[in-house]
């Protein structure tokens, strides 16, 4: 049922294809070309909690770096052209979809990310 | 493989295309013919390692540190494979070692090719075992159809000459190297019959 549903969603979804590189991460939509293109990096800040709050993604992020109080941590989560911090990757994918695909929350867009080629399969299941 | 797509490369003809892609972490480097690979390699040297190497040799050098922004933005500038001419420079701020204060220093575009060598020489020598391994029939299209570059450190001055000179293979610069790898994939996304025979699984 949930795939039919999807189906149809589908069709008013954008399709993304998303380059996820150690420096800068791209994202093209099909039928309007390259959208976004920003460093991977991601602001990170310790609320009094001990939480963690995504501050800044992308460019803002990246000023940050070697800037940055004992509350804040600018990470680049993707070392070696692997993924080195799951949870960041996945919050700044997040914010760069959601960047991309503000207006219709509900639609699911069809993502298409590369990887490089030779990658194990460990390296695989990170990216999914 | 994506990025031999958005370099726009016969990729689906019994020929050979090679693809050196050096991004940030990782340099890959795959010869495709028919859809599918031949031969890929992928050494973990990139432009981070670059930095860290411009890093290393300011220490040394100038006992002065500087953060990681400002060891890409020296690689950016004046950072160059081959020998440049005119050399250039360019002045960096940074903390000195030994009083501890902040201070003005003048790099030239020289050393930072001395200090990244390490790091061209291994894309270098990725490139030769490629070749090596490559089939003699496919390895002969090589010759004819060069090879081509792509991905951030395809910006480094003088890395095409470099390479032409050491293989001396015709090797192409594409002309945006940082979006070839998702301007490919977005292709592959509009014409789903190229990602259906593309697909690795």
């Amino acid at each position: 049922m949930s795939k039919i549903i999807d189906k149809i969603l589908g069709v008013f979804s954008n399709d993304l294809a998303i380059d996820l590189g150690t420096a800068n991460t791209c994202v093209y939509v099909k039928g309007q070309g390259i959208v976004l293109r920003e460093p991977s990096v991601v602001a990170v800040k310790k609320d009094t909690r001990g939480n963690n709050v995504v501050l800044a993604v992308g460019s803002d992020a990246k000023r940050m770096l070697g800037r940055t109080p004992g509350n804040i941590d600018a990470i680049r989560p993707m070392k070696d052209g692997v993924i080195a911090d799951f949870e960041i990757t996945e919050a700044m994918l997040r914010h760069f979809i959601s960047k991309v695909h503000n207006s219709r929350r509900l639609v699911r867009p069809r993502i298409m990310i590369c990887v490089p080629t030779g990658i194990t399969q460990v390296e695989k299941r990170a990216v999914k | 493989m994506a990025a031999a797509i958005g370099a726009d490369l016969p990729i689906q003809e019994p020929t050979s295309n090679m693809v050196v892609d050096i991004g940030g972490g990782t340099t890959e480097v795959a010869v495709i013919s028919l859809s599918g690979i031949v031969y890929s390699k992928s050494v973990r040297v990139g432009g981070d390692k670059m930095d860290e190497s411009i890093k290393t040799h300011v220490k040394r050098k100038y006992n002065m540190l500087i953060g990681d922004s400002t060891a890409e933005e020296i690689k950016v500038k004046i950072a160059s494979a081959y020998p440049m001419d005119p050399e250039q420079e360019v002045e960096v701020k940074g903390r000195d070692l030994v009083t501890g204060i902040p201070q003005n220093i003048i790099i030239t575009s020289e050393e930072v090719r001395k200090a990244i060598s390490e790091q061209v020489e291994s894309i270098v020598q990725a490139v030769r075992i490629a070749l090596e391994q490559t089939p003699p029939e496919l390895a002969g299209d090589i010759v004819d159809r060069g090879i081509v570059l792509t991905g951030g450190g395809a910006l480094l001055k003088g890395l095409d000459q470099l390479l032409r000179e050491e293989t001396s293979l015709p090797i192409t610069v594409i002309d945006d190297p940082l979006s070839t790898v998702v301007i490919g994939t977005g292709k592959a996304l509009d014409n789903i019959h190229i990602l259906k025979e593309v697909c690795i699984d």
